[in-house]
């Protein structure tokens, strides 16, 4: 069974907030929480190997850069090398590229996973059989170390229409979800 | 398939952006200056997305310092002709 | 058994026959053949779920072959066990695939979605325009057929081909036109009919175009608005007073209608309207042909010969389809697997690799400014050239891209590697097209064959500058990013190998764009002054480059939002046969309105003939706004064209384009995301007129101060590099005062004259020293 939590607004993860043991942890915000990921894989790189697949070509290398530059990490290029990096441009990538992936015991950022499942030139039905199996295969490769992986919900006021981020999290062991921003907040100086 | 990296224009942007607070602090005269030497940088940024630097912005400090000392020696090369010219005033 | 020789005009597949193929005889008779043509799709994936799948097929009440076999899968270098499906009529095919499909989704599927017309010329060597030898019996069965030339030949012998032109006098968007202009033509015959019917009654109009059909047996139907309007208006109003009018040549055939779409291409909305295709001749819609202007009839035909896809669908897709076309082709012919949905994944490459891999091409920052006695000097088709002199092709590139100094030997592929499928699909192309323009070079510009010529040659440049692109693109078949980005960085590196050439030569390097150089020495003015550097940096890149021309000035233009940063492709300049060269501002783009266009090119014309006296353009500018601020210029020249981006329903703040779509929309006019509207501005709310309202706009609400500054930001922008800025204008042209002087020329306290508004300001920063 999962657990769900709310993302405050604005705040990075670090390592601490992933659970100690492997699992499968999905974060459902807006930009599919980008800034996260990013901060989230020089933290992991600083470490060791990992790897990070990219559905919606947000991996900015820049961002991951600067953030290893705040952790005063001295050099940056060779802490770089530790991310093993691959994109997805269809959702039959995608799906391939986590089937592809074997189980190691190495960290997994997922960010963007159904970025290209949420065009429409394939049928939606096709699209959740292949989701589908990307939840499977996430679930496997969380058996030997953790998994990270991030969504942008549909736009709103559709509520997850397609169902596709339900068969995501259906998957997880832990899933955290974007606080919705207070509706107007007064108006003041700072 | 639409990159992934930001252009090296959008990095560019982006650490402008980054010292807007600090620019926000300096005094308009000051602003002007700063302003001058990001022009300057962006004379070479088909260089800096060659290099493919990590952090970008040693690349654009480093153009920054080729331009002004492009003007140091622009200026340098006009003294040396005025001297030329007038040469008792210079002595 | 009848022998026939004659022109392939056009493939399709028959419910009862296999395939129709219909003939432009030698002797003017068109002819309809059939032909057995059984096809082949194929399918990969476990033993247990191939033997279901071979059980499924069985069962369909299809006629098929079953087999095993081994075919090559290109991504994995290696050939893999497939069940091959032969569908005997190629007409049920699709549906079959279909079911295969839905039933076995986990199967990986191959040449199952491919025209019917690369199938054909892959098995026969057919293409559109073929000239063939068949053998047929007397029912028209074909028994042989042999291809007597090669869409290669440099001037294919043209076929007899007779062209109905069906044009309504006016837009029928805006309103229903009066009359249908007529003209027939036929190639070889100088003699042309035509006529005028008028659209009400329309009755008469159907009886009298049914007869000209008839009789005049068209081959191509060309046609203005024929996709969106016209044919389908005509033949709902034929149906209506019970009048059969024959478009199609095959008579059994109803006409092949295909929905409007809007879709996502290199970043940008793109539209397509609706389409009307025949059976046994061509209808092709001027207005929703690719590249009308560039390509006219004959570089469609060449589209159509080179791509193998039928002339109706060349006319109208993407010259990105036309490079998939080409690539399948080739695989077909090397028995490669086809894969319906690419599956092969990027290679992991490491966040460090990710800086230096994933560029564009070479953009420099140019030196801002005036130059005098520039070479423009281009590599001839960069990318493709380096494709195929490299062998980059998804098969033979490894997963990183290349540094610069493991670039293969300049000699190119050293042959121990196969050449790739993408080198093997473009060389004959590039061949063609480097044949075409040596002799084009040669022609005198009077020959006749000239405009075809040029016509022929834009087809083939489209489709080069395409299939670099197509490389990149996610849905390409045979595309990779790991390519993609091999080519890229084989264009940077050769661009500095020539920029470091032209520079140990003594050359200045004024500019450099993706696959050109502006370059400039003192003493170098001739064309000859430059063919050292060109044989020179031929030598060391290893691909050809030419002079495209020499300037007797250019001017690279600033940003307009900050003065003092340079924009890679925003210049004008004259090239010294007094010829202008303009990129990058308002009179190249088309939601100018064409009188700013116009007065633009008439200040550059003026300053082409002399730049040192600005003076005339100056007076001429004026005596131009002062006509539009007496609104004396026709409402045509003030409508400007702009894309919508979206729905209409979906701007939060609607574009000047997305309140013109909502005024046409409220008279039930449907506009989807990437069509084009045309509107006038206009003051007050809501500050457009859309063209096509029914309804002219009225003339003394037309927002004039808008056009105004529209008209000085256009002027300002091909003066600003002779000392003039918007401001500085305003006050020369309007003669209005103006609050703020920005000359930089100008010296405060005193009165200036015009005359002390030159000479030019020299703009040095980034500029070499000196």
């Amino acid at each position: 069974m999962h657990t769900k939590f709310e993302l405050p607004p604005g705040s990075l993860l670090a390592p601490s907030d992933l659970p100690p043991s492997p699992c499968l942890a999905v974060i459902a915000a807006a930009h599919a929480a980008r800034q996260e990921m990013l901060a989230l894989a020089a933290h992991l790189a600083r470490r060791g190997p990992l790897r990070v697949f990219d559905g919606g070509n947000r991996f900015n290398a820049y961002s991951v850069a600067r953030h290893l530059r705040s952790l005063n990490v001295p050099h940056i290029s060779s802490v770089l090398e530790h991310i093993r990096f691959a994109r997805a441009f269809t959702c039959y990538q995608m799906t391939a590229l986590l089937e592809e992936a074997s189980a190691l015991p190495l960290p997994t950022l997922v960010i963007d996973l159904l970025n290209t499942f949420y065009d429409e030139s394939a049928p939606l039905e096709e699209r959740r059989r292949l989701a589908r199996r990307c939840a499977q295969r996430l679930r496997h490769l969380a058996h030997c170390a953790t998994v990270v992986v991030s969504l942008r919900p549909p736009q709103p006021p559709a509520q997850d229409a397609t169902g596709l981020q339900q068969i995501i999290e259906a998957a997880a062991t832990k899933v955290w979800r974007q606080a919705t921003p207070p509706i107007s907040p007064p108006p003041r100086l700072f | 398939m639409g990159r992934t990296l930001p252009s090296i224009t959008q990095a560019f942007l982006g650490e402008q952006e980054a010292l807007a607070r600090f620019r926000r602090a300096l005094r308009r005269a000051d602003q002007i200056a700063l302003d001058d030497l990001f022009a300057a940088a962006r004379q070479h940024l088909a260089a800096a997305a060659y290099a493919a630097h990590p952090l970008p912005f040693e690349s654009f400090l480093l153009a920054m310092l080729l331009e002004e000392h492009k003007k140091v020696l622009r200026l340098e090369r006009l003294l040396e002709e005025m001297r030329a010219q007038r040469p008792e005033e210079h002595a | 058994m009848p022998e026939h020789h004659g022109w392939l005009l056009d493939i399709y597949a028959d419910g009862t026959h296999g395939l129709v193929l219909w003939l432009l005889g030698e002797d003017g008779q068109r002819r309809q053949f059939f032909q057995d043509f059984p096809i082949t799709f194929y399918a990969a994936g476990e033993r247990r779920a191939l033997r279901a799948l071979w059980r499924y097929v069985r069962r369909q009440r299809v006629d098929v072959d079953l087999f095993r076999a081994e075919r090559l899968d290109l991504f994995r270098g290696q050939c893999i066990p497939v069940l091959g499906v032969r569908v005997h009529r190629p007409v049920e095919q699709p549906r079959l695939f279909q079911q295969v499909a839905a039933a076995f989704p986990y199967l990986a599927y191959f040449d199952a979605d491919l025209p019917l017309s690369l199938r054909h010329a892959a098995a026969f060597g057919t293409f559109p325009l073929a000239r063939c030898q068949v053998e047929a019996d007397a029912e028209g069965h074909i028994r042989g057929i042999q291809v007597l030339d090669s869409p290669w030949d440099l001037e294919p012998a043209r076929p007899p081909i007779r062209t109905l032109c069906l044009e309504p006098e006016e837009n029928p968007h805006r309103r229903l036109p009066k009359y249908l202009l007529v003209r027939a033509t036929a190639e070889g015959n100088p003699r042309t009919a035509t006529y005028r019917l008028a659209f009400e009654p329309l009755r008469p109009l159907l009886i009298n175009l049914r007869a000209l059909l008839l009789r005049f047996d068209p081959d191509l139907l060309l046609t203005t608005w024929g996709d969106t309007w016209l044919l389908p208006y005509l033949l709902a109003g034929a149906r209506r007073n019970g009048i059969s009018l024959p478009l199609n040549r095959d008579t059994r055939r109803g006409i092949a209608s295909r929905p409007e779409r809007s879709y996502f291409s290199y970043g940008q909305v793109i539209y397509r309207g609706r389409q009307v295709h025949l059976f046994g001749r061509w209808h092709i819609d001027r207005r929703n042909a690719m590249l009308w202007e560039d390509y006219q009839i004959e570089g469609i035909l060449e589209a159509a010969r080179i791509t193998c896809l039928p002339v109706q669908t060349a006319a109208r897709v993407s010259p990105g389809t036309g490079v998939s076309a080409m690539q399948i082709l080739t695989a077909l012919r090397q028995a490669v697997l086809i894969p319906w949905h690419k599956q092969q994944v990027e290679s992991p490459k490491s966040a460090r690799q990710m800086f230096a891999a994933d560029q564009g091409g070479f953009v420099y920052q140019p030196l801002v400014g005036v130059h005098y006695g520039v070479a423009q000097i281009d590599f001839v088709s960069m990318y493709p050239g380096i494709m195929v002199h490299f062998n980059i092709s998804p098969e033979t590139v490894s997963a990183c891209p290349p540094k610069p100094d493991d670039l293969l030997p300049l000699e190119g592929a050293d042959g121990s590697q196969a050449r790739g499928l993408i080198p093997n699909t473009l060389a004959p192309l590039l061949n063609k097209r480097m044949a075409l323009k040596q002799q084009l070079i040669h022609m005198s510009p009077w020959d006749a064959r000239r405009k075809t010529f040029q016509a022929r040659a834009s087809a083939h440049k489209w489709l080069l500058v395409t299939c670099f692109g197509y490389m990149g693109y996610k849905n390409a078949r045979f595309g990779r990013i790991e390519a993609h980005e091999a080519v890229t960085a084989y264009g940077r590196e050769i661009l500095l190998r020539a920029k470091e050439t032209a520079e140990e030569m003594g050359y200045i390097v004024l500019h450099m764009y993706v696959d050109g150089l502006w370059v400039q020495k003192e003493g170098a003015k001739e064309s000859a002054d430059f063919q050292a550097l060109l044989e020179a940096i031929a030598a060391r890149t290893g691909l050809p480059i030419a002079l495209e021309g020499i300037y007797r000035w250019i001017a690279f233009l600033p940003s307009r939002v900050e003065q003092r940063v340079p924009v890679p492709n925003r210049y004008f300049g004259v090239f010294q046969n007094g010829s202008l060269r303009v990129r990058g501002i308002e009179a190249r783009r088309r939601d100018t309105p064409a009188f700013v266009r116009e007065v633009q090119m008439q200040v550059l014309q003026l300053l082409a003939q002399d730049e040192t006296h600005p003076e005339a353009a100056i007076a001429m500018a004026k005596r131009r706004l002062a006509e539009l601020r007496r609104a004396r210029v026709p409402l045509e020249a003030l409508v400007l064209s702009q894309k919508l981006s979206r729905c209409v329903e979906a701007y939060h703040s609607p574009s000047p384009a997305a309140r013109a779509a909502a005024q046409l929309q409220a008279l039930g006019r449907k506009l989807r995301p990437g069509q084009r509207v045309e509107f006038i501005y206009m003051r007050g709310k809501p500050g457009v007129h859309a063209w096509e309202l029914s309804h002219p706009p009225n003339p003394a609400g037309v927002d004039i101060e808008r056009y105004t500054t529209l008209l000085l930001r256009a002027v300002a922008n091909v003066l600003q590099p002779f000392g003039f800025d918007e401001a500085a204008l305003r006050q020369v042209l309007l003669d209005t005062p103006c609050r703020q002087s920005l000359l930089p020329t100008m010296s405060f306290g005193k009165p200036t004259s015009l005359s002390s508004l030159f000479p030019v300001t020299q703009v040095t920063a980034g500029g070499p020293l000196g």
